[in-house]
């Protein structure tokens, strides 16, 4: 069990992730998320939306409203600002990864 | 889903009603409702379907944290030291008139215990003299240690 304090930090890159592709839906982010970790990674409903609270405050997404799929629902859209910050993150994780595996038995 | 629905309903019940509130409520539902509908075409039962939705629910504290949302529940803790107060000052408010109002009866049968006593009636009278500002003094004081609280 991965402890939430950890993998807090990571939660935005997982969003981010699947949009950088396309733009999405909560279910379908918490799903891939899920399908992506192999089941070793459950997100909380309500993590998953502060996130997504977060990063749009932050301008990082931007959300909009469509019923294409016969359900109304809220998407969520990457935007430029939400790009750089996800590359960001991957450049901030190899740092971690190379310093702490110098502490790894 | 109308389970998922009072689900909401009631974790929220204590979040200021306004369009943020709503918001939150809304997409949470969302979720959870697309989670549910999944598990369902998936095999699962109704029972199964709401049970797992809902231990994955995570924690409604922290989501008011990290939204900095304040809840009737933070709001109480001053609201009942409020109300404390008030009553407390309207104690005191009683209390302060009736002894204004005994006042005056006091200070008369002082002044009549007095008089008997020493027999000096021809100065006693300036009891009431003095006793006007005394008193206007004492209902100053007492009003102050209510306006304090």
């Amino acid at each position: 069990m991965i402890s939430s304090d950890m993998i807090r930090g990571y939660v935005d890159t997982m969003i981010l992730y699947f949009l950088m592709d396309r733009p999405s839906y909560a279910y379908e982010l918490s799903r891939q998320i899920r399908q992506r970790t192999q089941e070793k990674y459950i997100l909380k409903e309500t993590t998953l939306y502060s996130a997504l609270s977060r990063l749009e405050q932050a301008g990082y997404v931007a959300s909009f409203s469509d019923e294409s799929s016969g359900k109304r629902r809220t998407y969520y859209r990457l935007l430029e600002a939400g790009r750089d910050y996800y590359e960001e993150k991957c450049r901030e994780w190899e740092l971690i990864k190379q310093v702490i595996e110098r502490f790894i038995r | 889903m109308d389970m998922i629905r009072s689900y909401i309903e009631t974790m929220f019940r204590s979040w200021p009603e306004n369009e943020a509130t709503e918001r939150v409520k809304t997409q949470l539902s969302e979720l959870m409702e697309d989670k549910y509908q999944a598990l369902i075409e998936e095999g699962a039962s109704h029972n199964e379907a709401l049970g797992q939705v809902i231990s994955e629910f995570g924690n409604i504290d922290e989501l008011r944290q990290e939204l900095g949302i304040e809840t009737d529940e933070d709001l109480s803790a001053d609201e009942i030291s409020h109300k404390e107060r008030e009553i407390l000052r309207k104690q005191k408010k009683a209390q302060r008139h009736i002894l204004m109002d005994n006042f005056w009866i006091v200070l008369t049968v002082v002044y009549f215990l007095v008089s008997f006593m020493t027999g000096w009636w021809h100065i006693s009278w300036l009891l009431f003299v003095v006793a006007v500002p005394l008193q206007s003094y004492l209902n100053y004081l007492l009003k102050q240690s209510e306006e304090e609280l």
